[in-house]
Parts: structure tokens; C-alpha cells; sequence
């Protein structure tokens, strides 16, 4: 038989399972017919489960705001007032956005190279076929850009990052670059 | 984005780190004070770490910078929290479940007796209890092996028995546990 001093080392690896299934059974015979060593069980019980309900705190917002206000204020401003709930739109947002950009500056480049005031001359193309075509190209390409962004984030981009007075234009500009170069390639 | 990760970080552990800071600390004041240094020194990393932030790591710099902050205030580890700190903090406390006054009354002791438990038993029993880490977790948040995990776990809940075994003994805590027990 185990003595008290024994068992009373082993209350908790017996009450977690941690135990040898020998030296297990030799403790809970023991427990069995003292009563003192119940008794501490019973308490090692108690505090276990104590111990499981302990609620897991909830950090104070200020904490968070505090912290905030000490890293890059600046540039953390800018970044809340661009993304308002980042929690929710984080994975179409960042996608749409970059998407965007690429097409916003495919554009630009396609009309710095291109200006529509010099695609032609006289009722003749300035430029040979090779380069229209190339221009059709790179327009179209950008067009399948913002296309398949818009698909993507939908209302996301129109109607709370980008504003609509913002895409629509762009959608109007870049329509009748490629109606341009359609009707100049006809003639 | 070092803003998107540092944000997702943030929602995910704060109440982890703030409830480690509370029951390592025992008082919310310095509880809200450790969490901001976390949550900084966190931010400060980001740079530096190879992969996202896990579990372990946040658990890992919670700790040492408790220990850190235990060892700036010159108070030993394992000494009690002062009873002026903790009265002081009764007037911040707001459970969002009001329990019985003998229960709440229980818990403030549990809560006190395990800020007064040696940093190691008091930073597994944090981790398991509250934290909700598994073995393995602890044992790379503290570099010890699995067993010596386990060894310290019961080693802390049998610290905590005692201690409170004489609060039980008052006899009006000792009714409450009979209630429970019987």
C-alpha cells in the first residue's frame, strides 16, 4: 500500500490521465480507503476544474488604439481611411487593387506612346499596321485588366475604395480608345 | 503589407497576450501596460521573422517581456502582488458575467494564488489553463521537453492546492466547496 506523501504527489498526474496504468490503479486504491487523501483529491479536483473556467480576459480597445498611435501615425492614418474594415475585404481588396494599378498604368503607358492626336494624319495612319496593331493590343489588354478586375471585386472597388467617378470615366476613356483604333484599322 | 499582418496578429492574440499579462501580473493596470509593450515590441519584429507569427512565438515574447517587466519593477518572481494593487484594481474589474459573490470571491483568491506561484509553474499553468496551449506549444514556448511540461503543470496545481487548501478552511469558503463537492 502507498503511503499518503505518496499519493499526495500524484494526485494531479493522476487526475490528468499521466499516470502508469499500475502505479494509477495503486493510487486510486489508496484514495479509496483514506479518507484524508480523498479529501485532497476532491480539492485537486475542484481546482482543476477551477482553473478550466478561468475566463480568458478581453483586451481594453484602448490598448490597441495606444499602440496604434505610437507606430507610424502618420501612414496609419492614411491606411485606415483607405481600408475601413480590412478584416473583411482583405483578400479581394489587396487582388482588385493591385489588378487595378497594373491596368491604371498599362493605360497610361499605351497613351503616352499612342497619343490619339497623332494615330493619324491627313485620313492616312501615321503609324504602320505593325504598331496599330500592337497599340490594339496593349489597349485591349488593358481593358481585360480592369474588366477582370471589376469581376473580381465588384462592388467592392466601385462602391467603396474606387469611387464610381472614378471608374466610370476610365471605362468611357478606354471604350473609345478601342472604338478608335477599330474604326482607324477599318479605314 | 507589414500594417495587414501586424492588424491580423493583433486580433487574433491580444486577449491571449492581455489575459497572460493579467494573470502573470495580477493587477490590470500593469496588465494593459505589458500588453502595449507586447503588442510594440510585436510590431518591431515583424521585419525580422521568417514565417507568420504562431501561438508559441506571441506566447514566447509575452513572457519574456513579463519577466522582463518583473525584473524592472525589482519585485522578486515569486513574490505577492502587493494587496494595495489588487484592491486598487477591484474598481476596474467588470466580468461580463456577474457571479456569485462566493464564487467571485473564490476566483479573486484562485487569481491571487496564481500570481503568487513560482514565474515557471505560473507561466505553464497560464499557458494550459487560460492560454489553452498545448503541451507541445509550451514546451517550445519554454525550450523544456514534453515531460518536464507535464511536471510542471502538476507541480503548479499541487502549489495551488496548498495554498488554498488553508483559504478553505474558512468556513465560509469551506461551505461553498461543499455545495460543489457533495
Amino acid at each position: 500500500m502507498m503511503k499518503c506523501i505518496e499519493v499526495d504527489d500524484l494526485l494531479e498526474a493522476h487526475i490528468d490521465g499521466d499516470l502508469a496504468a499500475g502505479l494509477s490503479r495503486r493510487v486510486g486504491e489508496h484514495v479509496a480507503t483514506c479518507a484524508d487523501c480523498r479529501k485532497k483529491l476532491e480539492l485537486a479536483l475542484s481546482i482543476a476544474e477551477e482553473l478550466r473556467s478561468l475566463p480568458v480576459q478581453e483586451c481594453p480597445e484602448r490598448v490597441f488604439r495606444s499602440v496604434l498611435k505610437q507606430i507610424q501615425p502618420e501612414s496609419r492614418r492614411r491606411f485606415r481611411r483607405l481600408m475601413p474594415d480590412l478584416s473583411q475585404l482583405r483578400p479581394r481588396l489587396v487582388w482588385g487593387l493591385t489588378c487595378s494599378l497594373a491596368a491604371a498604368v498599362l493605360i497610361l503607358i499605351t497613351f503616352s506612346l499612342y497619343p490619339p492626336s497623332q494615330w493619324f494624319k491627313g485620313g492616312q495612319p501615321h503609324y504602320t499596321p505593325q504598331e496599330i496593331a500592337q497599340a490594339k493590343k496593349e489597349a485591349l489588354l488593358a481593358f481585360g485588366y480592369v474588366n477582370y478586375a471589376t469581376s473580381r471585386t465588384q462592388s467592392i472597388l466601385e462602391e467603396q475604395i474606387i469611387p464610381a467617378a472614378v471608374l466610370r470615366p476610365l471605362k468611357i476613356g478606354i471604350e473609345a480608345v478601342t472604338e478608335s483604333i477599330k474604326k482607324g484599322e477599318n479605314s | 503589407m507589414k500594417e495587414i499582418q501586424f492588424e491580423r496578429v493583433v486580433r487574433q492574440y491580444k486577449d491571449l497576450i492581455y489575459s497572460y499579462a493579467y494573470y502573470f501580473s495580477g493587477t490590470r493596470e500593469d496588465a494593459e501596460d505589458l500588453t502595449q509593450e507586447v503588442l510594440l515590441r510585436i510590431w518591431q519584429s515583424l521585419d525580422s521573422i521568417r514565417v507568420g507569427p504562431t501561438k508559441s512565438w506571441v506566447s514566447k515574447v509575452t513572457r519574456n517581456l513579463c519577466i522582463d517587466w518583473a525584473r524592472r519593477k525589482r519585485t522578486r518572481l515569486d513574490s505577492p502582488i502587493s494587496l494595495e494593487a489588487r484592491n486598487r484594481d477591484e474598481g476596474l474589474r467588470a466580468p461580463l458575467v456577474e457571479p456569485s459573490a462566493e464564487r467571485a470571491d473564490l476566483r479573486r483568491r484562485i487569481e491571487g494564488a496564481i500570481a503568487r506561484l513560482p514565474e515557471k509553474l505560473r507561466t505553464v499553468i497560464i499557458l494550459r489553463e487560460i492560454g489553452d496551449l498545448k503541451y507541445e506549444e509550451i514546451s517550445q514556448v519554454l525550450d523544456m521537453p514534453l515531460n518536464s511540461v507535464k511536471s510542471y503543470i502538476h507541480r503548479g496545481r499541487r502549489l495551488l492546492r496548498e495554498r488554498l487548501r488553508a483559504l478553505y478552511e474558512d468556513q465560509y469558503l469551506r461551505r461553498d466547496l461543499d455545495d460543489e463537492m457533495y
